[in-house]
């Protein structure tokens, strides 16, 4: 080698310190490579997975929901526009200190407490998610928030379609009241495209049964949006046109349904009035009742909720599906009936009622009054227990429960609600098995005037008299429309449908047509009220024992008799613990019958109806 | 011209095509991660390539001794520079760092550090004697210090940081005393950790009991009682030498914790609130994922999702939804992860180590002590670049935004980091040089 060069002074220390820094560098990279390893190998899937959270977005669209009208296209229930604000914090400055300020302006302005925003947006500063912060804001809010919009940027109003319904309290029963989907119904109805998490739903009443039709189908807006929320990008391609929900038309017909329950509000007791030729369902109170309007605002559902439910007169308890009452002496129809039609009764056949008590085996059957000679049609105009105590020991209950079922009161009455129940009427092998006893005699007797097991529903009782009326028995209907939302054609019309195909013999059943009317006259049980006998109508009236001394107080009609069947209407009013048929129930529907063809205002019958209550004690 | 070709031929060519390797892979991923925004920026960086080679072979074929010749003038040109940009720069990114002429931004820091190099390589050299005391350290740090205060005033963090690792380096490398240098950065380090965690304790909220540390006459106080208690034991030192050992590392210890918390006082209305935000956020990314988290948040979900082979070139998905920001720059490793996998990284850093071997190689091999103290220095620039950026990357420290040599989009950096190539050439084609034995 011929060359040499000059190295450095202390090469060996020299040369030891650059190695040192070359080691170091070597280490470092070595421990890159491993922390490269550690996210792309061992934590690669999480991250792509963080990396593919670039999604679509899908924002649903929720259509209007169904407007649901009376008889007379009057609304009684629509959407109306309720507005909540929520904030995304995101939007919010990423000061701190600029943004505990403005936190604490939207505080003081709209009344919410500092705390309560803090823990809302707590761990997602970041989010581009809405999060609520106050539900129905005032107009005023709303104006706030437009004004100064630059300042307010981290708001937004949020508006959802909330229900209202028109006369609130008197109809809450039939129509019931949407909310959200919980837990119990998505799990239900899993397989079913239209429901997801939130969801608004029908929950009870017509709002239920109908739920499918009145919602509609939901659209979309699909758009892509980033890790953090952000949409990025818009896909009209993808966008659904959401369809709005179907109108439905009913018969109820409202202004009558508020009266009714403007009647009996504070009582606890039912009115029902139905067509007979049709089974339209014109009025359907159920008393107490509570406001559908309120759970609008989820803050107050629970609290509403678990205090209504405490309450003892059970406002929720829908009485006319889900009440089953003894009827007393209005089954006597039904007893007449079977007799009538079995051959069995000759009606104009005296009877000695004149002991005022009927005598089986030991036992001994009561009247409640001692009467003379009796024949079908003085014994249904004064409620004569001792007549029918005969007739149905005479009977046999074998023809009283076939008589029953053909008019449709060992089931469901079909009406279209969710949740009602059927009627109750027993036979001997439901006896010996529940009790261990056989059917005597005796439950036969009190069978015959309605007492013992027999309880039905007010539906029920409101389909005897509606088949005394027309001679056939229908399915109670209150949806007759389905219409279209945008054109208001009319998509579906529901037909009456039969309950059952039963048929009296038009001579037995003009006999006691008769008899139900001459319970108006004279001296019949509904026949010392002034206004009875202003409409001609005939009934039945009922004093069902109860648990409480009073007895129940029952009156099941139709009229008026001077109209075609076709416009006549078939009403049952009941009012618990109120005293004997007459005593309230008759003037109720006498009044209503008064109202109904035009010969009293709405103001005259509830002074009435007040000072009736007055009369018997009964002011709330 | 011959004499390149002679020389040429013995002095191996790894470190240019490193270079060049470097840079094309830098071309390829400018261009996929502005596929979506500035297409054309790769044709900026091809264009900032040509110039650097340009300047390559002139820096190549120029003596570097005749650089040394004009170290001063180096050194007052480089604060000038930094100067002029504080006076006249453009901001860009909150930070004034940059200088516009005619149509061309040039980041005067950048060439800052070849200067400022060539000035420290020199002096040491000059005053090579006093290497090994206390002062020698004293005043390289001098010399650094009107840099690094122009430096903060743009503000420019990052690039003081290199800066003073370079510095640190070619120090170490130079044979001052190792202790000396140990001492000064823990003061430092003691300085800074205690202003951070003051901070990082009133951010987190916790108990009454850790606020003390924000008061700063309690601070000052416990550093003065410190640093009496040490310089105590020092004098107690001198005069019974017996137990030397244990005591020093008491007592020196005791004084450099009590420095530092003394310090630590200034260096707290030193650093701005958002350079603690970014150590914060290192900690716990998830604190501010939209903020100053984002970054890092960002970055780490690029790398993992590239998983072994990376999901394609151009076709990273976060690079095409632009979620990374400053992906052509801090982040572009991060793009190279993503659309190259596990794989294409491990070929990445097996380039940089070559890098750095080579330029330290040519350092070892120097025939003087001068040039062994320049290419050090550029070494020390390679190095310093190469580890804030890919650490930062990885999110194992706070993003400052430090260029990766070569492969980073940018033309200021890139001229530079060539100019740095050919200087290394130079003083490698000298190593065969023959003197008159």
């Amino acid at each position: 080698m011929g060359y040499s060069y000059t190295k450095p002074r202390q090469e060996t220390e020299i040369s030891k310190r650059l190695s040192k820094i070359l080691y170091l560098f070597y280490i470092l990279l070595i421990f890159l490579l491993i922390r490269f390893f550690y996210l792309q190998i061992i934590r690669g899937d999480y991250y792509l997975l963080l990396a593919e959270g670039n999604s679509e977005q899908i924002l649903p669209l929720i259509p209007p929901r169904g407007i649901i009208y009376d008889r007379n296209h009057k609304i009684l229930a629509k959407n109306i526009a309720s507005y909540n604000m929520a904030i995304i914090p995101a939007y919010l400055p990423k000061e701190k200190k600029l943004r505990q300020k403005l936190i604490s302006d939207i505080s003081k302005r709209f009344q919410i407490p500092y705390e309560t925003i803090i823990k809302k947006i707590e761990y997602q500063l970041t989010s581009y998610k809405p999060i609520l912060l106050k539900e129905n804001i005032s107009k005023k809010e709303i104006i706030m928030l437009e004004e100064q919009e630059k300042k307010y940027s981290p708001l937004k109003v949020i508006s959802y379609p909330a229900r209202n319904y028109t006369y609130g309290e008197s109809l809450a029963h039939f129509m019931g009241y949407v909310g959200i989907i919980s837990k119990k119904e998505i799990e239900e109805k899993r397989n079913n495209k239209l429901y997801r998490i939130n969801s608004i739903i029908g929950k009870t009443g017509i709002e239920r049964q109908y739920d499918i039709m009145l919602r509609g189908i939901e659209g979309a807006d699909v758009s892509i949006v980033n890790t953090l929320g952000e949409p990025i990008k818009d896909l009209p391609e993808k966008h659904i046109k959401p369809v709005p929900g179907k109108n439905l038309v009913l018969s109820i017909d409202g202004e009558l349904q508020d009266l009714s329950y403007q009647i009996i509000k504070g009582k606890r007791g039912i009115i029902l009035i139905t067509k007979p030729a049709t089974g339209e369902v014109v009025v359907f109170v159920s008393s107490p009742s509570y406001d559908p309007n309120i759970f609008l605002d989820s803050e107050k559902i629970e609290k509403t909720f678990t205090e209504l439910s405490k309450k003892p007169e059970k406002p929720f308890l829908n009485r006319i599906t889900q009440g089953r009452y003894a009827v007393g002496s209005i089954f006597k129809i039904v007893t007449s009936l079977s007799a009538l039609e079995d051959g069995v009764l000759n009606p104009y056949e005296l009877v000695d009622c004149s002991k005022g008590y009927f005598e089986v085996g030991n036992r001994v059957y009561k009247d409640w009054k001692r009467h003379g000679y009796e024949n079908l049609f003085t014994a249904l105009q004064k409620s004569v227990n001792v007549y029918f105590y005969k007739l149905g020991y005479r009977l046999g209950y074998a023809a009283i429960l076939d008589y029953s079922r053909k008019l449709g009161l060992t089931s469901k009455t079909g009406i279209d609600l969710p949740d009602e129940i059927p009627s109750f009427i027993p036979t001997p092998e439901w006896k010996e098995k529940t009790f261990k006893e056989i059917w005597y005699d005796g439950d036969t007797v009190n069978a015959a005037i309605g007492q013992g097991f027999i309880t039905l529903t007010p539906l029920a009782v409101n389909n005897i008299i509606s088949f005394v009326a027309a001679d056939r028995v229908f399915k109670p209907r209150i949806v007759w429309e389905i219409r279209n939302p945008y054109t208001n054609s009319v998509e579906k019309r529901f037909e009456p449908e039969e309950l059952t195909s039963y048929h009296a013999n038009p001579k037995n059943l003009k006999y006691i047509r008769e008899g139900l009317k001459l319970v108006t006259l004279e001296r019949g049980t509904a026949a010392y009220h002034y206004y009875v006998s202003k409409i001609p109508i005939a009934g039945k009236t009922g004093s069902a024992q109860n648990v409480e001394n009073k007895t129940h107080s029952w009156f099941t009609s139709y009229g008026p008799l001077d109209k075609p069947l076709n416009e006549q209407f078939a009403i049952t009013v009941m009012v618990e613990a109120s005293g004997h048929g007459g005593s309230v129930a008759v003037p109720i529907s006498s009044l209503l019958y008064n109202f109904i063809e035009g010969k009293m205002s709405k103001e005259t019958v509830l002074k009435e109806i007040y000072s009736i209550y007055k009369y018997q004690g009964l002011e709330n | 011209m011959k004499n390149i070709f002679k020389i040429s031929a013995k002095i191996d060519l790894w470190l240019i095509l490193v270079g060049l390797g470097l840079s094309i892979i830098g071309i390829f991923f400018v261009y996929s991660s502005n596929i979506n925004k500035d297409y054309y920026k790769y044709v900026k960086q091809i264009t900032s390539l040509v110039i650097a080679i340009v300047f390559y072979i002139v820096l190549a074929t120029y003596d570097y001794k005749r650089l040394v010749n004009k170290w001063m003038f180096f050194y007052a040109a480089g604060i000038l520079l930094l100067l002029l940009t504080l006076v006249f720069g453009t901001r860009i990114n909150n930070s004034k760092s940059w200088i516009k002429i005619l149509g061309f931004s040039f980041q005067t820091s950048e060439i800052c550090k070849i200067f400022f190099v060539i000035s420290l390589a020199s002096f040491i050299e000059k005053f090579k004697e006093n290497i090994k005391n206390f002062s020698f350290i004293i005043v390289s740090f001098a010399l650094l210090l009107p840099y690094i205060g122009l430096l903060l005033l743009q503000p420019d963090l990052g690039t003081t940081i290199i800066f003073i690792l370079i510095t640190f380096i070619m120090l170490f490398i130079s044979g001052a005393r190792f202790f000396y240098i140990g001492v000064f950065i823990s003061v430092i380090g003691v300085a800074i950790v205690i202003s951070f965690l003051s901070y990082v304790l009133d951010f987190y909220s916790f108990s009454s009991f850790f606020s003390i540390m924000k008061n700063h006459t309690f601070l000052i106080l416990l550093g003065i009682i410190l640093l009496g208690i040490g310089l105590l034991l020092m004098l107690i030192n001198f005069i019974t030498p017996k137990q030397m050992k244990k005591l020093f590392y008491t007592y020196m210890s005791l004084l450099v914790i009590g420095s530092g918390l003394i310090l630590s006082v200034p260096a707290k209305n030193f650093f701005k609130d958002y350079h603690y935000k970014r150590l914060i956020v290192l900690l716990d990314p998830e604190i501010d994922p939209l903020g100053k988290g984002y970054n890092i948040r960002q970055s780490l979900i690029s790398i993992g999702s590239g998983k072994f082979v990376g999901q394609g070139f151009t076709m990273g998905k976060q690079n095409r939804g632009n979620f990374l920001p400053s992906e052509d720059t801090d982040f572009i490793v991060s793009v190279i992860a993503e659309e190259t996998g596990f794989l294409g990284i491990s070929i990445l850093l097996i380039l940089l180590f070559l890098l750095v071997y080579k330029s330290l190689h040519i350092a070892f091999s120097s025939r003087d002590f001068i040039g062994y103290l320049i290419a050090g220095g550029i070494s020390a620039m390679y190095i310093s670049h190469i580890t804030i950026n890919l650490l930062s990357a990885t999110g194992l420290s706070p993003v400052i935004g430090i260029p990766l040599p070569f492969v980073s989009y940018g033309g200021s950096s890139l001229i530079t980091n060539f100019i740095g190539l050919g200087i290394l050439f130079n003083i490698e084609s000298k190593k065969f040089t023959y003197i008159s034995v």
